[in-house]
Order: C-alpha cells, then structure tokens, then sequence
C-alpha cells in the first residue's frame, strides 16, 4: 500500500515537470479510452450528471482553472483577478487572442452572456455557485467586471469550475430550436468551446471522438503547443472486468473505474501503469436522525450517543481493508482531506468498543436494537460494507439487517427521508468546501442529506463563511464547523479513495483531477 | 396471400396499445422518480419540482398518459429524461446494433447446424450422431452470459483472434466484433435448428419417394440436397419466428457481456434510470418488431411450403 | 416447449418423437446428475470440504489442486464448496419458479379449455401480451418494480410464466373435452368440476410435467442470469450466477473462479434436460 502511495506521488511529480525532466512529448495519435458510462448532455450549465461534467473541461474553457492539488486556482481565459476591497467586485483581465475551436475568437459578449446564463436560477442545478454575481459587465475589450450582491470567498473557484465554463454566444443562437432550451439541446449535441478538444463525432451509448482544437490558447512549459493528441477516442464499456481485459489486450490504452480488488495485480504487469490519483471521493453510510421513521416506530439513530456509540463500533481499517484492499483511507471530517479549508482533526472515531459500549449504556440501550440498512443491489462492496458493520455492531447487539434495492429506489427514498441508514458516496465539483458543506451540514438547503440532524452553530458559521473575506477566519470558521459536525455524527464515517485509472506503459501524462476531471490535455502515447 | 397482410397489421394494433397500458402502469409502480434518479444525492425540493414540471411528470396519471396516446398517434415516443432528445432519435441509434446482431446470429446459427444436422443424420446413433447430440443437449444448458464469458476471455483476451467487446469503427469493423456476440447468441439456435433438421432428413431418408426416385436413377444424394435445403430453410424460418423474442431477449445478456451498444442495454439502462419515455418507446418497438416478425415468418413459410397454400 | 426464456423454443419436429428416443443411458445420466444436485441442495454441508463463507487469507486464489479441487476465491474462500451450497439456491430457483406457475396454470387452463367464451378471448390476449414481449425483459422489469431479490424473482416469474402453463393445459383440454370419455361423463349427467379433475387433467398432466422438466432447466438459466445482473440472489448468497459474475473480474489471472461456477448450471441444466426427455418418452409409452 505503501507503495502504491508513493507511486502515486511520484507520477504527480513526473507530471508536473513532464517538459522539463524529459524528451520532448510526442505529438499526434489517437488516444483509446475506455469509459463505464456515456455522456448524457454536454451542456456546461444544464447537465446533471459527473459522465457529462468529467468530459466537459475537455471541450470547455473556463476563465479561471483549478490547480493540479485541487487546492487553489490558476489563470485560465483570464490572466489575473482582483477582488476590490470591499469584496464586491471582482475584476478580471483576459487573455488576448483566444480563440474557440472554429476558429471565431472569444468576445467579451461570448464571457457576459455565458456567465449571466450559468448565474439564472432558471437554469439547472449548479447555479447556486454563481448565487453571489449580481451582474456581469465588459470594460473595453479585455476586461469582465462582476458586480456581486455580497462579498464570496469562494467565487474564484467557482469561477473554474466547469458550470461557468465560456459558450460561442453567436453559434448557440445560431443552433436549432425556438426556445433557449432546444437550441441548447441541439448546440449540446455539436459543442464548440474553447477547450483542448473538440467533440468530432458520438454515437451515443457507443463512442465519442474528440478531435485536437488547432486554436487551443494554452502550450506547455517548454512552449509546445497542447494539446498533444490528435483524438481522443472514448469508448463506453460499462463492465469493469471487460475494460480491464481490453486494456491488457491492447485494444485501449487506457480507462477509469478500475476496482480496488485489481490494483495490485495491474501494478506487477509491465506492460501497464497503474495510477492511483487523489481524488474528492468519499464512501459513507448517511443515516435518517429524525426522531421516527416514517412508519412512525422511533427511530433510535435521533440520539447522539448513540449515533456517536456506532461510529466508535466500526473499525474502519476493516472496512478499507475489506472493500478498498487497503488503498483508501479513514475519513476525518465530513468533506475529503482533498478539499480546500479540511482541517485534520485526527481520526474521526477511532475503533473503541469498550467507549461504544459505554454511550450505548448512556443513551439507554445496553442490550441494543435494531436498525435496517438500504444496500445498492448487486454492487458487492456495498453488501461486504455492511456484512462488516453487521458483525461489528452485533457485539454491541445491534442487530443490523440489509435490504437491498436499487439506486434510484433508494434515492427517491432519502429524498422522502424515508430510510434509517444508506450507503453513499460524494465526489465535490468545485474546489471550495462550500458544495459538500452546503448539501451535509447546512440544514436549509436539504435537511443535511435528508437526515433532519441540525446545528444552529454550523448553520450560521455557513453563512458567515460564505461572505468572510478574511481568509483565516473563513479556515477557523471550517474548523469550527467540521468539529461539530464530527462530534454530531449525522452520518457514519467510512473512508476516502483514489481514483483507480490504469494506462498502457506507453501513455504518458493522462490525469483525473481531484474532482474527477479526465485531462487529456497533456496526455501523449510514446512510441 | 398477400392480401392477408393489412388484416394482421390491424391485429397487431389492439396489442400493442395494451403492451402501452401495462408499460405505462408497471413504470408508475417503479419506486423512485426519474428526477431523483436524475438529481441523486444533489437533489433539491426545487431541483426536483423543475424536472418534474418540465418533464410533465407533476401532471395526474391520466393525463400523462393522455399525452403519451396523443403523442404515440404522430409517431412522437416523447423525450428522455437523461439524454434529453426524443426518443426515436435515442433508439434510432441503436436499433441497428441489436438487428445486426439478431440477424447475423440467425446466419450463423444457419450455417452452423446445416452441415452438422447432415452428418448426424447420416450417422445415425453412431459417434458422430451422438456426439454432436450431446453438445446439441450442452449448448442448450448453457446461460448465454456464461458461453459469453468464455469466448471473451479464451478467444478475445488470451488468444486475441477477436476484439475484447466493443463495437469497432465502420461497417467491417463491426462485423469484426460481431463475430463473437453474434456466435453466442446462434449456438441456443443452432442447437434447435440442428435437432429439428436432423430429424427431417432422417424423415426424408426414410420416404417412400426417396425410393421412387432412387428407382428413376435420381441419387439419394439430389434428393437429400434438393429436398433438404429447402425444408432447412422453412424450419429456419419458423424457429427464427418463434424465437424472435427469446433471441432479443437474450441480446440484453450478449450486449451487457460484450458491450455492444444496442437497445437491450439502453433498456436496461432505462429502467434502472427511471427513464419513463425511453422504457416505453423501447418496449413498443420490441413489441411492434417482434409482432412484424411473426407475420413476416407466417408469410414466408407458407410461401417456402406449398403445402400450406390450400 | 420451452418460451420461459433464455433459451429457445423446439418446434414440433417433422417426424415422430419415437425416432429421437435416445438411449436409456442417456436417461440415467440424467437421473444421476439431477440426484446429485438434489443430494448437494438438501445436505451440502455434508459434500462441502470447507465453510463456503471463511476467508483464508493465506490461501488467495490458489489454482485448482489436491487441497482445493477448484481453487479459491480473492477471498481464500473453497469455490467447490461455494459451488455446493450454491445448489441450494439454484434447486430452490428451480422449484419455486415453476411450481407456483404450474398450479396456478393448470388451473387457469383447464378452466378457460373447459369452458371458452369470454374468459377465452381476455386469455388470448394476455397470451398475446406475453408472447410478444421478451421474457427476460418482462422479468427484468418486474423485478424492478418489486426490488431485487430472491423472492421477487419467484414473484416476477410467477406473474408472467403461469401464462405458458395455462396455454398448454388449455389446449390439452380443449381436445380431450371432444374425446369420447368427456363427451360421455356429460351424458351421465357429471359435474363439471368431476369432468375436469376425474377426466381432463389426469390426461393433460403428461405433457405438463414433460413441460415443467424443461422449465426448471431453463429457470436455473434465468436464475442465474439475473444473479449476473445483480437482480438475482444477493451477495454473499451464493448462487452459481452471482459467482460467475464475482469470478469474472477475475476472468484472467484466476479463471476457475468464473469456469467451474458456469459448468455447474451447465451441467445441472443438461442433467434436467436429459430427465425431462426420459420421463417424456417414458409418460409418451405409458399413454
């Protein structure tokens, strides 16, 4: 395991200094990679779904862009930003010459139009990102002010994030269709942006091909134009064991998804490159504290102690064991170690059945009770999850029993908060702590993943970071947060794990952000 | 003949609208939404409401399903709810893939049992025979994931004489990944086809007319081919018409096994995505296909067998 | 006859069904298969060498040897013994599968056969609901309206395969009601109740059970081809489907977890196949 962390740190690095350290990477070629699950709706602003965002920084350009940790923001369309002192304008300089992949440049309108689209509470389910922008203007030709309603720390990340990504104003209303939503229906369907790539042909369900963008703005650090594909061909092969096999027969070069329970196996075969990248992903089990389930029985997980007695009751390491092979890690917080603002706080529950066993005796179950787990059917590290917690909690005499259904049965259940505990995953879209705190501790906006747990504190400390133009006190306002919501318990807390991508040996310099983000920018296929 | 035709299509139709009636109410009884399915753990009262309204979803049963009869009346199938574009245009993509894969399962199935049924009936209840009844019995026992399975990990991984799934680029490409799907599929088939051949050439053998016409110098061997290709493609015909549905079936399991995009796994796909609107448009193209096929078998039958003229 | 799906329907052949009649060994293989499976679903931790659930870390996919006949698993786990218990599910797919069907058709048949009209003509059309429509995927849906799982398999094969049980004991009975002996129970003034139960169904059962030998093979096969979908049995149940589908990501560095699970439905189904058509040729002499 050890290892493979390292591993894993050594191919960032050689990524980070790829121009420098070796010979210059080659140019053109066809990239075969293999997907598990197709597009839907290449829309920046309209999509729903991580298959459509983790393509779209592909196709799209952002103004600003997130840096490699994920942790902070680099120069994109624009080349700097400067927040006024008052926190409420920002004021960014562009980068001349860019160009979309039709050669038309990028306008100022192209910039106010796209933005003020992704900001309309009419359009999809990301602009709550862009709630602080109240209007956006041009000054002169290289210049885009935004006029915010309130101060927003978090703006400058949100402005790399992909809903906010820059649209040809004129080609989307040249696109087919009456009504804004036709044209970006069919517009979708043909993207042109200003990204590395640009889509070439889809046979939906199928493959996709993206083709270099001739004008892409950006070269690498050795001044050679990127990207360094010709295509890019994304095949959708939904079975994880057939994408591994196609891998090793040569017939991609490289795919995502990989289980954990193959990783070591893919690492000794000479012919591959595992990689193992940081990511965003978090596995947790999310359980219902509303003092009684729907069918009106009380609900004993409405009880601290006793939500705090389960967590103290799973040992983690197990689990990681069990499920990741050893390549995740315990969580510490409710947001992953990756997000900007984490504040380690240490383990998040140790293993300690003897501390379990006191809280439950406090809160008034020493014999225990049961509880009803909902599942994802025939997803196995689902089932081997909860058959460990089974046996973890049976000596505390919770009886746990599993029930399994499949996912949308499941979401529609939490969204009715019609369930007691579930397994979940989460993987952030922005790099700011503000998505994740927004959906888990911010009870407004949907009852903290529909579990009814509240905190007036952690409310309040949300909005107040949310305008904090004081950077460390926006740190200490997370940590606060983070620290009652760990000690709240509202859900179970499992374990943090990579993305598990694994390349033919002679495929260079293809990553997956933090957040999930396949870059093929930089990526090239040695001879 | 021929003029039996609109009278059948009429018939499809009451069918049909049934097939609508019970799709349309075992969906409604789905647990779970499409905007859940859609949102998951992002979903908002707001964010559920808005596409629920814009998929016309919040509307009373009844008259979601008003529209849907409506809409079905100018050939319109509705929207999908995860890809966003009508209907007909998401199954148009795909159709094409499984009907390939159908019919070259059916050739290949043609092609494998002809030969083997005449050797087996010629050797009657010696080796051969009851050899190739034997894998005859095991090609019918063998779930078409695991024959499936088999083929990909032998021939395509370790072996590489085939692609590993996949679809391929153009036309020969495809035929090219086919291959393997497609001989999943045929063998459950050609095991049938090869059976009821068999015993029609037996039968052949065993007729009296055989012997007249051995009598007038014709060899066996004339009759047997004249005789026999035509009976095989009758029995072909009529197998392939009575397992049209099952064959589809099966495609679902051969599409997930080799990733062939075709409409089983967009079905599949659909249900588990809660996506009303391509559920039901599949299921009434299958259902339309299968329906088509059946008449289509009756004609050609009676049109291969004389016989069936009076 | 077989339309329960995933495999294919025989047509009636063009010759009698004496010329085809194999030989008895053929019968015995089958009996003795078909025993065999039954002996491991009833006591499989007698067949079992090992706990078919204990992980052995020290023994992670061994290939096939003296200590582990067909190897283990990723988790240590004896596959031959997985496979053993597995039977007990697949038996018990088998079973209940097709014996709820079988009454609740043969009652439905024998009913609409004896006494046709209306009830006859709503029986056509559900007939041309079901036929027209793929099995599986009727199943498929159904089980997902229900949730996966076991038993909404059971449910889900139920509502759908009475269909081809009815269809068969209807037209049974429809030519048996013109025989002589029902004509003249009739005359006698019989009820008909004593008509469909003294007369018709004893003569119609035959090919109901030749039917219903065909069905529990096939049955195995959509079992287990829903476990491969994850619609079947559940893990860490073990069913010979759901192995399959576990040992498949493994599929190149530890194919016995994939091969042998496959031959047992392999082999299960082709051991009922061949009873089915003893006991066919046996009832077929009988009568």
């Amino acid at each position: 395991m050890k290892s493979m962390l390292l591993r894993t740190a050594l191919t960032l690095g050689a990524l980070l200094t790829t121009s420098a350290a070796y010979a210059a990477p080659v140019t053109g070629g066809t990239l075969n990679f293999a997907r598990n699950a197709d597009s839907q709706l290449l829309d920046p602003v309209l999509n729903n779904a991580n298959v459509d965002i983790w393509i779209l920084t592909n196709l799209y350009s952002t103004l600003l862009l997130p840096s490699a940790d994920g942790k902070s923001v680099i120069p994109g369309l624009a080349t700097s930003w400067t927040p006024s002192a008052d926190g409420k304008t920002l004021t960014l300089k562009l980068r001349p010459g860019v160009k979309f992949a039709d050669g038309s440049p990028v306008t100022t309108d192209d910039i106010i139009w796209s933005l003020t689209r992704a900001v309309d509470p009419k359009n999809g389910i990301w602009n709550f990102l862009l709630a602080s922008v109240a209007s956006v203007k041009a000054e002169g030709d290289d210049t885009i002010v935004l006029s915010l309603k309130n101060p927003d720390p978090s703006l400058p990340a949100a402005l790399a994030t992909f809903n906010s990504a820059i649209m040809p104003h004129k080609l989307f209303e040249a696109a087919k269709g009456g009504t804004d939503a036709e044209k970006a229906q069919n517009f979708a369907e043909h993207p042109i942006g200003s990204g590395p790539f640009v889509l070439a042909s889809w046979q939906r369900g199928s493959h996709m091909v993206l083709k270099r963008n001739p004008y892409y703005w950006k070269k690498d650090e050795a001044g050679q134009q990127l990207p360094y594909l010709d295509e890019v061909n994304l095949t959708v092969v939904p079975d994880d064991a057939t994408r591994i096999l196609q891998l090793k027969a040569g017939q991609i070069d490289a795919t995502e998804f990989v289980p954990y329970e193959r990783a070591h196996e893919l690492q000794g075969d000479t012919n591959l490159t595992m990689d193992l990248f940081p990511s965003t992903q978090i596995t947790y089990l999310q359980l219902n504290a509303d003092p009684k389930l729907n069918d009106g029985t009380p609900n004993p997980l409405s009880n601290e102690k006793v939500r705090q007695a389960l967590n103290y009751a799973i040992s983690k390491k197990a689990v990681i064991q069990v499920v990741t092979h050893g390549l995740g890690t315990p969580m510490h917080s409710f947001m992953p170690s990756t997000t900007p603002l984490y504040a380690d706080l240490g383990p998040a529950y140790s293993f300690d059945m003897k501390k379990a066993k006191a809280l439950l005796t406090e809160a008034g179950f020493p014999n225990g009770f049961s509880l009803t787990a909902f599942a994802q059917a025939g997803k196995a590290n689902d089932s081997s999850t909860l058959a460990t917690l089974q046996q973890m909690w049976g000596q505390l005499g919770v009886k746990l029993s599993i029930q399994q259904m499949d996912l949308p049965t499941m979401d529609a259940r939490q969204h009715k908060s019609d369930y007691q505990i579930r397994t979940a995953y989460w993987t952030n879209d922005i790099a700011d702590p503000n998505e994740i705190t927004s959906y888990f501790a911010y009870f407004p906006n949907i009852r903290n993943q529909f579990s009814g747990w509240q905190d007036a504190r952690t409310d309040k400390l949300f909005l107040q970071s949310q305008v904090e133009l004081d950077p460390a006190k926006r740190v200490a306002e997370y940590k606060e947060l983070q620290q009652i919501y760990v000690a709240g318990a509202p859900m179970f807390f499992l374990y943090e794990s990579p993305f598990a991508a694994a390349t033919r040996k002679n495929v260079i310099g293809f990553r997956q952000s933090p957040l999930g983000n396949d870059m093929f920018e930089a990526a090239y296929i040695e001879k | 003949m021929l003029a039996r035709i609109p009278g059948r299509l009429l018939q499809i139709i009451p069918t049909l609208i049934l097939i609508g009636v019970v799709v349309f109410v075992l969906l409604r009884l789905l647990p779970g939404d499409p905007a859940s399915a859609l949102l998951g753990n992002r979903a908002t009262p707001e964010s559920l409401a808005r596409i629920n309204a814009q998929m016309g979803f919040d509307k009373p049963i009844w008259v979601q399903f008003l529209l849907f009869l409506g809409r079905l009346a100018h050939g319109d199938l509705g929207v999908s709810v995860t890809e966003r574009i009508p209907v007909t245009r998401v199954i148009l993509q795909r159709l094409p893939v499984t009907l390939c894969l159908v019919g070259f399962a059916a050739v290949i199935a043609l092609v494998l049992a002809l030969p083997l049924a005449f050797v087996a009936a010629l050797r009657q209840n010696r080796l051969p025979d009851l050899a190739l009844r034997g894998l005859f019995q095991i090609g019918l026992s063998s779930p078409v994931f695991y024959i499936g399975l088999l083929l990909l990990g032998f021939l395509g991984a370790r072996l590489h004489w085939f692609p590993v799934g996949g679809l391929g680029q153009g036309f020969w490409g495809a035929v090219y990944h086919l291959i393997l799907p497609a001989f999943t599929l045929a063998l459950s088939l050609a095991a049938v086809l090869m059976r009821n051949l068999r015993s029609a050439i037996i039968g052949v053998l065993r007729a009296d007319y055989v012997d007249f016409a051995r009598a007038k110098g014709i060899t066996p061997w004339r009759v047997l081919t004249g005789h026999v290709l035509r009976n095989s493609l009758i029995t072909t015909v009529a197998l392939f018409g009575l397992n049209i549905g099952v064959l589809l079936g099966n495609s679902v399991i051969t599409e997930n096994v080799f990733a062939v995009p075709g409409i089983g796994g967009l079905l599949v796909d659909a249900i588990f995505g809660r996506d009303y609107p391509v559920v039901q448009g599949v299921t009434l193209v299958l259902a339309v296909l299968v329906s088509l096929v059946f008449l289509a078998t009756d004609l050609m039958e009676s049109w291969l067998d004389p016989r069936l003229h009076a | 006859m077989s339309s329960t799906v995933p495999t294919l329907s025989v047509a009636p052949a063009t010759e009698p069904r004496r010329v085809w009649k194999r030989p008895p060994s053929a019968f015995i293989l089958g009996a003795i298969i078909t025993a065999g499976f039954l002996l491991a679903a009833i006591a499989p931790g007698l067949l079992a060498p090992y706990d078919p659930l204990a992980f052995d870390y020290d023994n992670l996919q061994v290939g096939p040897g003296a200590a582990h006949w067909f190897g283990t698993d990723n988790f240590g786990r004896d596959v031959l013994s997985r496979i053993i218990w597995a039977s007990r599910i697949d038996i018990q797919i088998a079973l209940f599968c097709t014996i709820p069907p079988l009454l609740i058709g043969t009652a439905v048949g024998s009913l609409v056969g004896y006494y046709g009209g209306i009830a006859d003509t709503i029986f056509g059309r559900i007939v041309d609901l079901v036929i027209t429509f793929p099995f599986i995927v009727l199943v498929i849906a159904i089980v997902a309206v229900l949730g996966p799982g076991l038993v909404n398999v059971y449910i889900a094969v139920t509502s759908v395969g009475w269909v081809f049980y009815a269809r068969l004991v209807r037209s049974q009975v429809m030519v048996l009601r013109q025989a002589d002996f029902a004509a003249a129970g009739q005359v006698m003034g019989y009820s008909a109740a004593r008509i469909i139960f003294r007369h018709l169904l004893p003569n119609a059962m035959t090919a109901v059970i030749v039917y219903w030998m065909t069905d529990m093979a096939l049955d195995i096969l959509l079992g287990s081809s829903l476990g491969y979908l994850g619609l079947g049995a559940q893990p860490p149940t073990a069913e010979w489907g759901v192995l399959v589908s576990d040992g498949k990501n493994f599929m190149d560095t530890a194919w016995w977890m994939t091969v042998f699970p496959g031959a047992a439905i392999v082999v299960c189904g082709t051991g009922l196949s061949l009873l089915g058509d003893g006991v066919a040729d046996l009832l077929a002499v009988r009568r």
